[in-house]
């Protein structure tokens, strides 16, 4: 469904895993009731929900929200609410649209679900980060998901209404989802780098340079969220800096690209797409940039998606 | 002295290697039974190059036995996969996703029972024993020769699978049971794959090593057996018979190994032209480049670390189509080459007879291919030359010309140079690079796991983790003096607290080699 066009009654329901995909996931495998279950619970707090859109495209959660479409018999939105993969809800859409991500359903890899409940008239929610409305809210809830990660599988479905369907498009960035199956079309079927530049070309995206990983610092392993690694081959030297997404690529020192732009790390046999964790010493690789998706609050999502809301010190570089 | 063996599709090949010096080699036909290629082989060797039986001091050997079983989906035992789990995972039950006839062939049944841990080693919920023993009971009815078992999360804690093999062990002695956090890695669905493969495996595992063990000791070799295994280390035949699957495509790696030792090449692509396929794959600093995907067998994912290799369906025995255009393969008449092909007085094309046609090979009798069209063998040739030249180019991550290394009985059907890669380097003993590599084969340890680290503890873990993986290849047999960590990685995982890291050390050393010189060690 598009949501630029949506005019159905009812509802757009966010779904998707917070935790961590290569680990937890991949070992504690959901039952599969656990969308359904979500989903429930929120009608049971008078959510009328008529269609799902996913928390974010990048990584397991784009594909998830539509399995999970699926099993509901619910329309999927070509939308989500982050044009990439982002670590902390409060940096996701609804965050700087007006727009409360409480009450919010989580449900735990046992199966438990769990309402976080918004600000109610006999007790205000304590709001401990001097901001308001909606960044509190995801803020909010940004820190129980958190807390319930930790206390539980690893891994938890997060669930909240992004509103109803006639002003989603206020609320979300569009056309996400078949920007992103178009690429992994054009990625599965790519034998060479010549024969990507076409499609790089036709969205103002590029190749940033290709050779074999030379250094690796890995983010966390010294208590610094942030890791790099270089790529260096007969041209230029790169250096990609990630956490678990990858976030800025300098060319021999100088910044190319930034988040929000999207970044990928591509096997260079392959050209599938690697993961942060998967880049290993050694490996070739291809590093291209494509420029974001950008919802209507443009400014805003450069802002809270950039370089510093990752608590890296320098300014946004798109393509 | 050491003898490698590779026992292929079509050839049996050995060699008898004097530290890094080739000192004999034989190549015979693969017999239905295999022995009675094994032992050819070995007689060969004796009779090349007579050596005390006594001085051999280890056998290795490399089968496709394991794999073609399951390809062909023939001789695997009755099979049943337990996952512990409940209430997580139901979605995706054992079996998932693997092809209807290799279900079929395992008469596979899976079971889901109350069970696992989490990540940081809690229990999920607890084992369900009496549903275990009613299951046990139900599969030993229904005739199940072997058993998997799987628990989330037991590579950080096993308990629950140990038990469910206790349990098991009691209500089913003869069936024998392979354990998930002895096979595979994180990620339970393709490291549960891995076991139920193992566990169809393990009759005929039983059968192959006794074969095995059988030919060698009756050529009067008391040395130590070995099989390799995926990496190219290898692993002792008594072990191989619980772990058949960690050596069920060794090929590769060996042929790579054996490929770069003969050639002293350590940059390349290797071209391994068999009798029934060609595999194509890349060294980089004389090691094999692995495959960062998932790797499929048979149609079944799983998380094998195995060398990334393309294989086309041209070999030694492949058909050659008249066409036109010409064209060769996918057929083939395999190890039948010796009866079918024209060279050996049969009635079939194959890519051999071209070979000896265009005076490429000199095999078999070279007056039955003097009649054939002087185009024909041209267009065969040039046929397999363009498509060997598209399979290493579409391995090929950086522009420029590169080396390629020719092995395998079928490299003679090379040209010199491959178009738009570069030259075809055919080492002394390309033949037997495989066996070759099968017998310079040292032994590995590995850990792959989460680790919870406390704050401050990080170096002290990997310490940890360094020395258990040593403490495995000394296990496996490594002298410990030798032992080196060859590979290592910690990833902390992403959006948990930062003491939850994944830590991965692979140690390689050189077999230990215990000298027990038998006096009756004589020339048979």
């Amino acid at each position: 469904m598009d949501p630029l066009t949506a005019t159905a009654h009812g509802q757009a329901v966010a779904l998707g895993i917070a935790g961590a995909a290569d680990g937890p996931l991949s070992e504690q495998l959901p039952s599969g009731a656990e969308f359904p279950a979500a989903v429930e619970r929120l009608a049971s707090l008078g959510v009328d929900a008529q269609a799902v859109v996913p928390l974010e495209v990048g990584g397991f959660n784009g594909l998830a929200a539509v399995a999970a479409a699926a099993q509901l018999s619910l329309p999927v939105l070509d939308a989500d609410l982050s044009g990439r993969a982002l670590p902390w809800l409060d940096q996701f859409s609804p965050a700087y649209s007006g727009v409360s991500m409480l009450p919010a359903v989580l449900v735990d890899a046992h199966g438990r679900t769990m309402v976080v409940g918004g600000a109610t008239h006999a007790a205000a929610v304590p709001d401990t980060t001097a901001e308001a409305g909606s960044a509190a809210d995801g803020r909010y809830l940004e820190e129980i998901v958190r807390a319930v990660v930790r206390a539980t599988g690893g891994w938890v479905v997060v669930s909240f209404s992004v509103g109803t369907l006639s002003e989603v498009a206020d609320v979300v960035v569009p056309h996400v989802l078949l920007r992103a199956s178009r690429w992994g079309r054009v990625l599965a079927a790519a034998q060479s780098l010549s024969g990507l530049q076409p499609y790089l070309d036709a969205e103002g995206g590029r190749v940033l340079g290709d050779g074999h990983v030379s250094a690796i610092h890995r983010p966390g392993v010294d208590g610094g969220r942030t890791g790099w690694f270089t790529v260096s081959a007969s041209g230029p030297l790169l250096r990609v800096d990630m956490q678990n997404e990858f976030l800025a690529v300098a060319i021999d020192g100088s910044m190319a690209c930034t988040t929000p732009a999207v970044i990928g790390v591509l096997d260079a046999r392959t050209f599938l797409p690697l993961r942060a964790d998967q880049i290993r010493l050694a490996a070739d690789v291809v590093v291209i940039a494509l420029p974001p998706s950008l919802p209507r609050r443009r400014d805003a999502y450069v802002e809270r998606t950039g370089p510093a809301s990752f608590g890296l010190d320098f300014e946004a570089v798109l393509p | 002295m050491r003898i490698g063996i590779d026992v292929g599709g079509t050839h049996t090949d050995a060699v008898l290697m004097d530290g890094s010096a080739v000192v004999a080699v034989a190549k015979r036909h693969t017999t239905a039974d295999v022995s009675t290629g094994i032992r050819g082989a070995l007689d060969d060797l004796q009779r090349q190059r007579p050596f005390l039986t006594a001085d051999v001091d280890a056998v290795m050997v490399g089968t496709t036995h394991f794999l073609n079983a399951l390809v062909e989906a023939d001789r695997l035992a009755r099979t049943a996969a337990i996952r512990l789990c409940l209430p997580a995972t139901a979605a995706l039950p054992p079996f998932t996703e693997w092809p209807q006839h290799l279900r079929d062939a395992l008469h596979a049944s899976g079971h889901l029972l109350a069970g696992g841990h989490e990540f940081t080693g809690r229990r999920i919920s607890r084992l369900d024993v009496a549903g275990l023993r009613r299951i046990g009971e139900r599969l030993g009815q229904a005739g199940v020769q072997s058993i998997a078992v799987s628990s989330v999360f037991s590579p950080v804690n096993a308990e629950f699978e140990e038990e469910a093999a206790d349990v098991l062990g009691q209500v089913l002695p003869d069936v024998p049971v392979s354990l998930s956090y002895r096979i595979g890695r994180i990620g339970l669905l393709e490291r549960e794959n891995a076991t139920i493969i193992n566990a169809s495996l393990r009759l005929l595992a039983e059968e192959v090593a006794a074969a095995l063990h059988g030919v060698v000791r009756a050529c009067g070799i008391t040395a130590p057996l070995f099989l390799s295994q995926n990496d190219g280390t290898v692993m002792d035949v008594e072990t191989v018979q619980e772990y058949p699957v960690s050596t069920f495509a060794s090929g590769p790696a060996n042929s790579m190994r054996g490929a770069a030792m003969l050639s002293g090449v350590r940059d390349c692509a290797v071209v391994d032209f068999g009798g029934t396929t060609s595999d194509v794959g890349m060294l980089r600093a004389g090691f094999p480049r692995e495959a960062t995907s998932a790797v499929e067998v048979a149609g079944v994912p799983t998380n094998f670390r195995m060398p990334d290799v393309i294989s086309i369906a041209i070999g030694g025995g492949s058909l050659v189509r008249p066409g036109p255009p010409v064209r060769v393969g996918p057929g083939s008449v395999g190890y039948r080459l010796s009866r079918r092909g024209l060279v050996f007085g049969g009635d079939v094309l194959t890519a051999t007879d071209v070979a000896v046609a265009a005076g490429r090979a000199d095999i078999g009798d070279r007056s039955l291919v003097r009649h054939l069209d002087e185009q024909l063998v041209h267009d065969a040739l040039r046929d397999m030359a363009s498509r060997h030249a598209d399979a290493v180019n579409s391995m090929r991550t950086a522009p420029g010309e590169f080396p390629v290394v020719g092995v395998g009985g079928g490299s003679a059907l090379l040209p010199e140079r491959l178009e738009g890669v570069g030259p075809v380097v055919r080492p002394e003993h390309y033949a037997v690079a495989n066996a070759v590599g099968a017998a310079i084969a040292q032994v590995s340890g590995e850990v792959d796991r989460i680790f919870t680290i406390p704050p401050g503890r990080r170096r002290q873990t990997m310490d940890e983790a360094r020395q258990e993986a040593v403490d495995r290849a000394v296990a496996a047999g490594a002298a410990p003096s030798s032992v080196a960590i060859i590979d290592e990685d910690d990833i902390p995982i992403p959006y948990l607290p930062g003491e939850a890291t994944r830590i991965r050390v692979k140690a390689v050393g050189d077999l230990r080699i215990a000298r027990t010189r038998a006096p009756e060690g004589a020339i048979p």
